[in-house]
């Protein structure tokens, strides 16, 4: 399922989780910390108020009362969110202030009195439904006393504790408020973030999309392709020319094959039109049994020279799909002595002499078969390249410190100018038309190129129009 | 009827050869386009049979020299190239017809016909001349819907002179029609064949005439003898 999402959204979807986290994260951060801060300013608040409340006790008539001269203690007395009260040991309200309602009083004076609570420890209570904050301190009688140091104890002093406590509602409304802002501010934010994010992300996956539409269109028999704009980044730079560069090597490919079969249905088909029309012709009347001798001759070359042309197409194209080869360590000179025994016959019968010698105990590592081929073939190409009396010489010696070989086949027939040289290697070129016959298709050179780049080695020529044609085959295991 | 066949594979070139000399042809075979070339430019042939991919000159480096040269010979092309794009271009580049190999060769027969025939300005195969009717594709002559026993020399004789009925062609003219171009037939070979070509229209109404020094013209005498 992740794997088939497209790139915008795997981009998108986990940078926007990420910023959601990370503002959900400080919104959390900033609320607590904010909530804390006020409380405790609250709580602040609370201590001083107390501090003043404390100070405005006085006694009279042997009892604690408050003392309402003090500006700051008649204002509390009277605020509605702010309640004091002097309880006694047993629980009972001796004094309170008269700020909140009746109602907020009464709920007030029972959770106090059933507040079991530390001395001066702020805690928070709920008074219907709003949250207070409660102080309640003891005021011993010494300090009353010193208070008052002329006066008696009172006889509500035995153990009288202060309450203080103020509403903490109007603060968390604010918060509640603030945090509810904030998470507003948060949702746009991050919405904007994300649209900005995709936005973004999508322009710049959209020239990714585009080629990958685009390439849909490039068809095998015509492998190019026009890309749907620039390269927006280095990685679509790399993308696009790694793509051109092997469209560029697919139509080169499939040019070489168009050529390649354009040439070998002109080979083929010009000796069936020849045994056709032979046949045709020959059936079109009675003949004498030696014209029907002839033509039957003349069909019978024809047949054989399709055999070889078929059976080398085939053979070259195994060897276009063949990656590795199997090869083996052969002995140079077994291997110069049979292409001798085939070769010889053919030379001698035009006139040609051929000569072999090789460096004694010279090995190789390749394939006896293909090399048999091979050096059949440059051989071939040089009998049929030379006249009557011309002599082609197969020289083979050690290289690459007698791990390779490097084979010579010189001729001394007629050479090849600078165009023929750069065609040499084209399946189907033929350097001298009169030279070649029927049976020569312009193959050999190219197959027995392939067979040597095969076995991992390279063939260079060298030829002088008139002067012959010297291949140099380097084979290095 | 003189026809050059241009096509390098041996065994083609010489079964076309064969075929056509059977069916009454006087064929010459060249094997490259270099040859090819010299020998439609020193003979004057009815048609051309060109292949497309020869040695040392191609088909159409051929034709495009000939036109060049004014020399309209018709031709056929044969070519492997069986693309609608090869065969466009083939006609394009100032082939008359084209055949694309392997083919039978009763229809390059036809169609070697076919382009002679409209050569000569012949809608049909039959081609009218006075008393004469000539069966361009069968190669037969009738007087007044009697056949008319012709040898093939004598037929390409009388067929060459009634191509071009009223006008004068040369000796020369004659013999490149009539012989290959390696033979060398006698000096009076062409008298002799005239002689019985004569003998044989005698009473037709069609005469060949001949002018002196200048060569031989065949004429159609009034069909109404006053």
């Amino acid at each position: 399922m992740w794997k088939r999402l497209p790139l915008s959204q795997k981009l998108i979807l986990p940078l926007i989780a990420m910023q959601l986290a990370a503002v959900a994260f400080g919104v959390i951060w900033i609320t607590s910390r904010l909530q804390a801060s006020r409380i405790k300013e609250l709580e602040q608040m609370l201590d001083s108020e107390t501090d003043a409340i404390e100070d405005a006790l006085v006694i009279s008539d042997e009892r604690v009362v408050f003392n309402l001269k003090s500006e700051t203690v008649r204002e509390l007395y009277s605020n509605r969110n702010f309640y004091f009260s002097l309880t006694g040991a047993d629980g009972t309200t001796l004094e309170e202030s008269r700020g909140p309602s009746l109602e907020t009083r009464a709920a007030l004076r029972t959770l106090l009195a059933s507040q079991h609570q530390q001395d001066e420890q702020v805690v928070g209570i709920d008074v219907g439904g709003t949250p207070w904050r409660v102080v309640r301190e003891r005021l011993s009688l010494k300090t009353l006393a010193k208070m008052t140091p002329e006066l008696a104890l009172p006889r509500n002093a035995q153990s009288v504790f202060l309450n203080v406590a103020t509403n903490a509602g109007p603060t968390m409304t604010e918060l509640r408020l603030v945090r509810r802002y904030m998470v507003v501010g948060a949702v746009l934010l991050v919405s904007l973030i994300s649209f900005g994010t995709s936005i973004i992300v999508s322009h710049t996956t959209s020239n990714l999309r585009a080629m990958a539409h685009s390439l849909r269109n490039v068809k095998p028999q015509n492998p190019v392709w026009t890309p749907p704009g620039r390269p927006q980044c280095a990685e679509e730079l790399l993308l696009f020319e790694s793509f051109r560069s092997m469209l560029s090597a697919i139509k080169k490919s499939t040019d070489a094959q168009r050529l390649f079969i354009a040439d070998a249905s002109h080979e083929l088909k010009t000796p069936v039109a020849g045994m056709l029309t032979t046949l045709q012709v020959m059936l079109a009347k009675r003949r004498s049994p030696e014209e029907y001798e002839q033509m039957g001759r003349d069909l019978l070359n024809a047949v054989q020279g399709l055999r070889r042309l078929s059976g080398t197409l085939l053979d070259l194209a195994r060897l276009e799909n063949q990656a590795e080869i199997e090869t083996s360590i052969l002995n140079v000179e077994d291997l110069l002595a049979t292409v001798s025994d085939r070769w010889v016959p053919v030379a001698e019968r035009k006139g040609v002499v051929l000569t072999f010698a090789n460096a004694p105990g010279l090995m190789v590592h390749g394939n006896r078969e293909l090399l048999e081929v091979a050096v059949g073939n440059f051989i071939d190409n040089a009998i049929k390249y030379s006249d009557s009396g011309d002599s082609v010489e197969i020289t083979a010696v050690a290289s690459h410190g007698g791990k390779g070989m490097i084979l010579h086949i010189d001729d001394h027939g007629v050479g090849m100018n600078e165009r023929d040289l750069s065609h040499l290697g084209e399946v189907f070129f033929r350097s001298d038309e009169a030279r070649s016959d029927d049976m020569s298709y312009g193959l050999g050179f190219a197959q027995a190129q392939r067979i040597v780049g095969l076995l991992g080695g390279h063939v260079e020529v060298k030829s002088k129009l008139g002067h012959g044609t010297e291949i140099i085959v380097t084979i290095c295991s | 009827m003189k026809v050059l066949v241009v096509e390098d594979n041996t065994l083609l070139g010489k079964s076309v050869k064969r075929g056509l000399e059977e069916v009454g042809w006087t064929v010459d075979l060249a094997l490259d386009g270099d040859e090819g070339l010299y020998c439609a430019e020193s003979c004057d042939y009815d048609v051309i049979v060109l292949d497309w991919m020869l040695p040392k000159r191609s088909g159409f480096e051929l034709l495009k020299e000939l036109r060049v040269k004014g020399r309209n010979t018709p031709t056929i092309m044969l070519t492997a190239k069986s693309a609608v794009t090869d065969r466009v271009e083939c006609l394009d580049r100032g082939a008359d017809d084209y055949l694309v190999k392997p083919f039978e060769f009763v229809e390059l027969v036809a169609r070697l016909n076919a382009i002679y025939r409209r050569s000569i300005g012949q809608g049909t195969s039959t081609m009218i001349l006075g008393t004469l009717a000539f069966d361009l594709a069968g190669q037969q002559v009738t007087v007044n819907g009697r056949h008319l026993e012709l040898t093939g020399k004598e037929y390409d004789l009388l067929a060459a002179l009634a191509a071009k009925s009223g006008q004068l062609l040369k000796r020369n003219t004659l013999v490149g029609i009539l012989y290959q171009l390696d033979s060398e037939p006698e000096s009076n070979s062409l008298d002799v064949l005239l002689a019985r070509v004569r003998r044989k229209l005698a009473g037709s109404g069609v005469e060949v005439a001949t002018i002196r020094g200048k060569g031989f013209v065949l004429r159609v005498a009034d069909p109404l003898p006053r």
